[in-house]
């Protein structure tokens, strides 16, 4: 049986939030932190589903927390399974809050977030001369692909070594395609959002949550499609919404791989069943042909400016 | 935004219409069958029956909620369950038991495709039954080859590039497609009885970039070389998922879309054989970005979605004589998808698979073994389950998602059969 004492602090309440946050309690870890800054949105209910009508509007971490606790779970040693929310930015949290959790496991969708982690962990340990370290277990997902990374400060590659294999984050177009050739309406809504909204409008930020900003965009880009003769059926208010807000495509399932995977990966450490030398620490998971789920051990990169030590 | 947005990113209304409107069954009612009910009926599965097998006990059901999934839950009934009038309603089964009163119904009449699902400690497989063949039109293939049609252009495009190349102009600002074009033309003019090379297309490429304002400064012409293959010949024959799909174009099948796509296919086969076709595929009518004026891009596009709704009207006269009621749409659909169209071949029967567990060796297969005999139902105890609980949540998470792909016959499902070892975390295929 794994430590009694062991605690996990989840980062993120949304699609993989929610299956971590599932599956950690019913394997028994007794103490359990979650943190999110966002609130509930009508589309997260696809898939998480700790989430109902009625929370819309409510913090996420708060929720999830609620609902966890409510099931009246038992875990290891027989304690019962408590969940506490945090419902703040993760990057503010002090080395010596970080340093009570046994490990950290991350259901993220920012790039940045999981850098600040990351680098706040292997600092940790770095600087507490490998007296604390805190494995991180980083799950991704998008569409009907995702990934599950192991961290183990110090010892294996951290997120950093791992960046130059990320795809670029957005799309972008040069200037003077957007500005003079525009061919797509990729193209028509960069030019509006990076040029003509300063020009009419100089002294405010566009704010696609605000309807008449968003009404502008609409009417301008369908003027700007035309003048151009660009094809605007593709146009509707939820593509330009998916180009502007950058949305990533997501299913339950997908996330219900993924969290699984990542949970597999926090019992092999609970459990001592963790090879530090030999077990894969990348996983990558692809459905959209067949099922394609490899696993490897991604090497430290000697020029990590995270986690390679002075000497 | 509405609740479904992030997922009908994926695969639109019309994958969103197959889900809300299938009923789905699932045999047993374990932790592994909740997870995978909760996966199903959170992206909108509206219809469920459960059948509990005599053996299984209900373990979880305290921490799902399934009042508001629409589950009709049935006890296993030998006499009912054996004729086919139980099953035919059914878009899916999936039986996460191994239940041997199920196993040998199984066996003895046709089914709809039934999905087999169990897990055992940290391992699991999932394999995918049917008797009949499993269409995909939408495979969602990430890296498509642009269908330019340039190595042995067709008369409306043929048409269309000469008349925009006319009056030698400066090739700097056009399209790369434009500029293979011209490359080729030249080429086949010189040489006009051999076969071209890659290396001849692209010295005449940049023989006709140095002749140009802008010398070595136009991204177009940087494109031409990069995508010169486009124009070689031998580029474009049948691929061989075509193929395939083609020589199953006339397997009995029972799944309307199965059904639907047979009669395409089968119109695909005629289309092929036209001397309009020229044994090519319908094209696509899709152009990726190029480099070049908003107003030759627009022509471009222009010509290419002419030429592949002029490949839509035959077609569609072709598919009219064997199914007057098609809609054009699904033409569309098709004509535009058909070069990346995959036929999964699922396990035929049971037998099958039991067959190849018995002749087959090695560690995986025993493992496989050794999950398909245990009795799934046996009730864990509660250090099992917190030990395995991510197995049982990833297998619940394979069998979803191979159910969604199933379900709406879009993107690829398992073919056939996959091992999930939960040590390396890794998933093996194999083909039964």
């Amino acid at each position: 049986m794994a430590d009694p004492a062991t605690s996990v602090l989840v980062l993120g309440a949304g699609g993989l939030g929610c299956e971590i946050l599932k599956n950690l309690a019913l394997q028994g870890i007794p103490t359990i932190h979650v943190v999110d800054l966002d609130t509930i949105e009508l589309s997260n209910l696809n898939r998480q589903f700790l989430f109902q009508k009625q929370d819309i509007g409510q913090p996420k971490a708060v929720v999830a927390a609620q609902r966890i606790n409510s099931k009246q779970l038992l875990g290891f040693g027989e304690r019962p399974v408590h969940v506490t929310a945090h419902f703040q930015d993760l990057t503010s949290f002090s080395d010596t809050f970080l340093e009570q959790f046994t490990l950290v496991v991350s259901g993220l969708d920012s790039v940045a977030a999981r850098r600040a982690i990351n680098a706040q962990l292997v600092r940790i340990t770095l600087e507490s001369g490998f007296q604390k370290c805190i494995p991180l277990v980083d799950g991704g997902s998008d569409g009907l692909q995702g990934h599950c990374k192991v961290i183990v400060p110090g010892i294996a590659a951290c997120y950093e070594c791992s960046l130059a294999t990320l795809p670029p984050e957005t799309e972008s177009y040069p200037l003077c395609t957007v500005a003079n050739n525009p061919r797509l309406p990729e193209h028509v809504i960069e030019y509006l959002l990076s040029v003509q909204w300063m020009q009419e409008y100089p002294d405010q930020p566009f704010d696609h949550t605000r309807d008449e900003h968003f009404q502008w965009l609409m009417r301008r880009s369908l003027e700007r499609a035309a003048r151009f003769h660009i094809d605007s059926s593709k146009l509707t208010a939820s593509f330009v919404l998916g180009v502007i807000k950058n949305i990533v495509p997501s299913v339950a399932s997908t996330n219900a791989i993924v969290a699984a995977q990542c949970c597999n990966q926090v019992s092999k450490l609970l459990y001592n069943e963790y090879d530090f030398e030999g077990s894969n620490n990348f996983l990558v998971y692809n459905g959209q042909d067949g099922c394609f789920m490899y696993g490897f051990v991604y090497d430290r990169s000697t020029e990590c400016l995270v986690c390679r030590e002075n000497t | 935004m509405e609740k479904f947005d992030r997922q009908l990113r994926i695969w639109g209304n019309h994958g969103q219409h197959f889900l809300e409107t299938s009923n789905v069954c699932v045999v047993g009612s374990s932790a592994l069958a909740c997870e995978i009910l909760k996966n199903l009926a959170l992206p909108g599965v509206k219809c469920f029956t459960m059948i509990l097998s005599e053996a299984d006990e209900p373990q979880l059901d305290e921490f799902w909620d399934m009042s508001a999934w629409n589950v009709t839950k049935v006890s296993w009934d030998a006499v009912q369950m054996s004729s086919y009038s139980f099953w035919e309603k059914f878009a899916l089964v999936i039986d996460t038991t191994g239940h041997n009163g199920y196993l040998k119904t199984l066996k003895e009449i046709r089914k709809p495709p039934v999905l087999l699902c169990q897990m055992l400690k940290n391992n699991g497989f999932v394999s995918f039954l049917s008797p009949e063949p499993h269409f995909v039109v939408e495979s969602h293939q990430k890296h498509r080859v642009p269908d330019l049609r340039l190595t042995e252009s067709r008369d409306d495009l043929s048409r269309f590039y000469t008349k925009l190349l006319e009056n030698a102009p400066d090739l700097a600002d056009y399209p790369f497609a434009a500029i293979l074009y011209q490359a080729r033309e030249n080429v086949e003019r010189k040489y006009p009885f051999h076969s071209i090379s890659r290396e001849e297309l692209k010295r005449q490429i940049i023989y006709l970039q140095e002749n140009t304002s802008q010398g070595f400064q136009s991204p177009s012409f940087s494109e031409a070389l990069r995508f010169v293959h486009l124009a070689l010949p031998g580029f474009e024959p049948l691929p061989e998922n075509v193929k395939q799909c083609l020589l199953l174009s006339d397997k009995s099948c029972e799944t309307p879309f199965n059904r639907g796509a047979q009669t395409l296919l089968r119109a695909l086969d005629s289309f092929l054989k036209t001397p309009h076709s020229r044994g090519q595929l319908p094209i696509s009518g899709v152009v990726p970005d190029m480099e070049t004026s908003s107003e030759l891009y627009t022509a471009l596009r222009g010509a290419y979605s002419a030429a592949a709704e002029r490949d839509v009207k035959i077609f569609y006269d072709l598919v009219c004589r064997s199914d007057p009621q098609i809609r054009l749409e699904e033409i569309r659909l098709f004509c535009k998808n058909c070069r990346y169209i995959k036929a999964v071949e699922p396990v035929q029967d049971l037998s099958k698979l039991e067959a190849y567990l018995n002749e087959g060796d090695g560690v995986s297969i025993s493992i496989f073994k050794s999950i398909f005999d245990s009795c799934s139902t046996k009730r864990m105890s509660p250090n099992e389950v917190r030990r395995y609980y991510p197995c049982i949540s990833f297998m619940a998470g394979i069998a979803a998602q191979e159910a969604i792909k199933i379900i709406t016959h879009q993107f690829v499902p398992l073919e056939n059969t996959l091992l999930y070892e939960g040590d390396s975390g890794e998933v093996k295929t194999f083909k039964v």
